[in-house]
């Protein structure tokens, strides 16, 4: 507040609801993934880019949500996701453009119910391994102190934020970056010029000052900028032209550009001195995120908890979600899965969803593949599912959201099957103490059930104790 | 029954297509049932006569298909005052269902319910409704309670499509958000206020009032605020030359003559036969831009009008303007609530200032001429009456009288009530003269006796040609 004073009734109006409604994103860039510029008018977009609307039922009864005039019962009322985007509250054909913000809604209720911690992208460029390679196993979050803000402090890794002035050169096209140029770079080139002058002369006053001390006088005059010559800054410039790094960092830091992938040629120990363009910038391989990297979507800062089951207790693997394959694996592109709403890669690694072995080190050969990995299952109704966990997301370039999933454990699957009521394994009669038998004894054990082993003993127990339970519960029905 | 103070104010009729309230009740509960039990007997009932939420709130069958349960949402008549659909919290508790272990009848489930409220009552926070949706119409606010807050609230802010304006309306123009005018609140609250001064006046000087509110959804407002303020609402379309043209149109229509504590008066039927129906003092219109033919009407006539005015309507158009959004019908209800109120309170103060002896109003001039000609026809009358009965004592025989008393048995009823009526208006006049005018008049009335007595000695030929007259008769 504290602005120009407004009457009594403008600032009430300045608090209410429709003033702050957001003004609507851009539409989303289409993405490139398919052929011909795939687009449908009512498509979900990647992101939304309308505030989501809602009335209590009350009001909605009456077509009352507080705009302009009330809305017909017919759109409103016969829906069990009472959400709507406003487009133009009233438009020169004298009605209310709205549509359903269902879309939108339910995808970040279903996002939150997974129970996703949002991580700055992984930086797969660091790999080389000199600081630490252990930082790179876990993921950060995007609410990290050191990475989550937007304004230049001297002391910290500048280039470690997510909000730039300047653009991203490399997403920009041909036309957008001559634009650019003509319009932002070249009436700043006096500026530079003058920037650098005085660089310059810090410079020689720095290396003076150095001379002198080692010689042991006093120290000379301090050099100003005025006091360069022609001559001297002409031949500056050309010592720059040749070194490329200071250069870029000069401009970048004067343009406020985003951070680039590093150059490949440029050898690494170049770049660890210089603080000016700090090389730890997440967003360098990929370009900034066009918003804060949580894209507000979730707010936890970590997934690093265990949950509580009431009656097994803590658990070694969240709550898994049921995932539905999307699109079969097509060469080298792994296949999709889609979770609560969103697209994602199937989780890489020795796993039912990779037809990949390591050559003979398949430790399980019996483990099956999911149906419709190869190609699409056109059998199983609905499309073939399996339970997956899902780890982090990060927010890319263009605003999608971009899950990671993980493979989850079989225990998890059957606690979240039993939770559905698909399966009984709970029961409240007197156990039996378990007695571990030889690890590759399988008398007594249906195949089917019993041949999902691990090497780890720990696992391969609790493996034997969940399928002793399903066969207990198998028996069950034979007696009552 | 006091003739002085008569006065036509009630000319009870519809201004417009004499739809009832009855009509009105069935379209209101066409959704739950068949309609068959609105008789016309609950059709003067109060507004409390709306379907109560819970009946309306139940749907005839459960419907299967998206389709069907879409059309009856579409059929559902968008109505302020009433809530028509139900919330569910729960399984339903009309059928048995699985608790726990064992299964519950409705009663149990019931009886259950009551065990757990009467256990936990006394905890927790008090839930306070702030806002519920229905009292707009069920208790709409009074002037002096309306707020900026409150406009804000029911969406008076709301103008149109910049590109759609009038600028007449630049000076109502608070400024331009999300595409469209706002209104400013201070505005609306301050001509509001106005207009609710301008109807209280009305209604305490016993004016006609009408409110004119023509689009969907917009009947109940109208209805609620006419039955507030004592006034006439207008729902259905304007027949135009109602007005102008009203000699002919409203020609069938009724009226009523009142006291001034609204009683209706009798013998005024010469006068509802004869009179011109009756023109409204004041016409309150929610929706301008579909009435212009009323409020041109109203113009020719020197008719004054209230009306909403939109960032696309013509201010010009009324008298006087109320500038507020005025296709949501919550602001149309607060608005025509307000006003509904204010008459309220013009009717209420007039109705106490009444009871007390000060009458707010005057008769009107055509019912004054009335009553003054009636009152003269009847003097004249008396005389007439007086020098017949002078002439038959005088000139008639004995076997005359006979006769005349057998023509005039079966009269003789008439008679008496003729004498008395003109007795009556004798006593009236005296009356009148004496209470209202004083002396003068008295005189003149007085005068006039002494003279048309003096001519009753002379007025053996009147006799003689009554006698004439009633041979001829036989």
């Amino acid at each position: 507040m504290g602005g120009r004073a407004v009457s009594p009734g403008g600032a009430l109006l300045r608090t209410s609801r429709m003033f702050s409604i957001p003004k609507p994103l851009p539409e989303p860039p289409s993405t490139n993934l398919h052929i011909g510029d795939h687009k449908s008018a009512t498509m979900t977009r990647p992101y939304p880019q309308h505030q989501s609307i809602t009335s209590p039922l009350a009001s909605r009864e009456k077509g009352d949500w507080g705009l302009k005039r009330p809305f017909p019962l017919k759109s409103t009322m016969a829906t069990s996701t009472p959400f709507i985007r406003i487009k133009q509250v009233d438009t020169v054909e004298n009605v209310t453009n709205f549509a359903s913000a269902a879309d939108h809604s339910l995808s970040l209720e279903k996002f939150q119910e997974l129970r996703v911690a949002m991580s700055v992208p992984f930086n797969t460029d660091k790999k080389s391994g000199d600081s630490s390679p252990r930082a790179e196993l876990w993921h950060k979050s995007v609410f990290e102190e050191d990475m989550d803000f937007t304004d230049f402090q001297r002391g910290r890794g500048d280039d470690r934020r997510w909000k730039f002035q300047g653009p991203w050169l490399a997403r920009m096209t041909e036309g957008e970056f001559i634009e650019y140029l003509n319009k932002k770079v070249r009436p700043k080139r006096a500026h530079f010029r003058t920037l650098l002058k005085e660089k310059l002369a810090d410079d020689i006053t720095t290396s003076q000052n150095k001379a002198a001390l080692e010689a042991g006088k006093a120290a000379p005059a301090k050099i100003e900028a005025r006091d360069i010559s022609e001559e001297q800054f002409t031949d500056y410039l050309r010592s720059l032209r040749n070194d490329r790094v200071t250069l870029y960092a000069l401009v970048s830091k004067f343009l406020d550009l985003a951070p680039l992938g590093q150059p490949v040629g440029i050898i690494q120990t170049f770049w660890s001195d210089r603080d000016s363009l700090a090389p730890d910038s997440p967003y360098g391989k990929s370009g900034p995120p066009p918003s804060h990297p949580s894209a507000g979507i979730s707010y936890l800062r970590t997934g690093s908890f265990m949950e509580n089951h009431p009656v097994y207790g803590p658990q070694g693997k969240r709550t898994p979600a049921l995932a539905r394959v999307v699109y079969p694996k097509a060469g080298p592109m792994s296949p999709k899965l889609g979770v609560g709403g969103f697209v994602a890669d199937a989780p890489s690694g020795d796993n039912e969803f990779n037809p990949r072995t390591y050559g003979s080190r398949r430790i399980s050969p019996i483990k099956s593949m999911l149906n419709g990995i190869m190609h699409l299952d056109t059998t199983t109704f609905g499309g073939a599912k399996a339970y997956v966990e899902a780890t982090t997301a990060n927010v890319d370039p263009s605003g999608k959201v971009v899950l990671q999933l993980r493979e989850t454990g079989p225990e998890a699957q059957v606690v979240a099957r039993e939770s559905k009521g698909l399966t009984e394994i709970y029961h409240d009669g007197p156990t039996k103490s378990y007695v571990p038998t030889t690890p590759n004894n399988s008398t007594g054990a249906p195949s089917g059930q019993e041949g999902q082993r691990s090497t780890r003993v720990s696992n391969e127990a609790r493996l034997n104790r969940v399928a002793d339970e399903i066969l207990e519960e198998s028996l069950r029905p034979d007696k009552s | 029954m006091n003739v002085q103070s008569a006065a036509v104010r009630h000319g009870r009729r519809a201004l417009a297509s004499p739809l009832p309230r009855a009509v009105l009740r069935q379209l209101s509960t066409e959704v739950k049932t068949a309609t068959a039990s609105t008789s016309t007997s609950t059709s003067n009932g109060p507004a409390q006569a709306w379907p109560s939420p819970q009946s309306a709130a139940a749907p005839p069958k459960i419907v299967s298909s998206a389709k069907k349960k879409q059309k009856i949402v579409e059929e559902v008549i968008m109505t302020l005052g009433a809530n028509s659909s139900q919330e569910h919290h729960g399984a339903a508790w009309s059928k048995p269902h699985q608790r726990g272990k064992q299964t519950l009848t409705p009663a149990q489930q019931y009886a259950e319910f009551q065990r757990i409220q009467k256990n936990t009552r006394s905890l927790g926070s008090k839930l306070e409704k702030r806002y519920v949706p229905t009292e707009i119409i069920s208790n709409p606010p009074r002037p002096e309670d309306v707020t900026l807050e409150l406009l804000m609230a029911s969406q008076t802010h709301m103008g149109h499509n910049t590109s759609l304006w009038n600028p007449a309306n630049s000076r109502y123009i608070y400024g331009v958000r999300q595409g469209i005018h706002i209104i400013s609140l201070e505005t609306t609250a301050a001509h509001l206020r106005r207009a609710a001064r301008v109807v209280e006046e009305v209604a305490y000087r016993g004016g006609v009032i009408l409110f004119v509110g023509t689009r969907k959804g917009q009947m109940e407002i109208v209805t609620k605020a006419s039955e507030l303020a004592g006034a006439y609402h207008l729902f259905t379309k304007w027949i135009p030359g109602s007005i102008t043209n009203r000699d002919v149109i409203l020609r069938t229509q009724g009226m009523k003559v009142v006291d001034h504590l609204d009683k209706e008066l009798d013998g005024f039927d010469m006068f509802k036969g004869t009179a011109r129906p009756i023109l409204p003092d004041l016409v309150v219109c929610l929706n301008p831009l579909e009435n212009y033919t009323l409020l041109y009407e109203c113009g020719l006539k020197n008719i004054p009008t209230i009306g909403v005015i939109d960032t696309n309507t013509d201010p010009s158009w009324v008298t006087y303007t109320i500038p507020a959004n005025d296709d949501s019908l919550r602001s149309m209800a607060l608005v025509a609530g307000v006003l509904g109120r204010a008459g309220e309170a013009g009717q209420k103060r007039r109705l106490q200032d009444a009871a007390s002896g000060n009458i707010s109003w005057s008769t009107s001039p055509e019912l004054s001429r009335h009553m003054r000609k009636e009152v003269q026809a009847a003097v004249l009358k008396r005389m007439e009456v007086m020098g017949r009965m002078q002439a038959n004592i005088q000139g008639f025989t004995d076997e005359e009288m006979k006769l005349l008393r057998s023509q005039y048995l079966g009269e003789q009823q008439e008679e008496v009530t003729e004498d008395d009526l003109v007795n009556m208006m004798g006593e009236t006049v005296a009356a009148e003269a004496s209470a209202e005018k004083a002396a003068p008049s008295g005189e003149t009335v007085g005068a006039r006796l002494g003279s048309i007595e003096a001519q009753l000695k002379s007025l053996q030929k009147n006799a003689v040609e009554i006698e004439q007259a009633v041979r001829g008769s036989i």
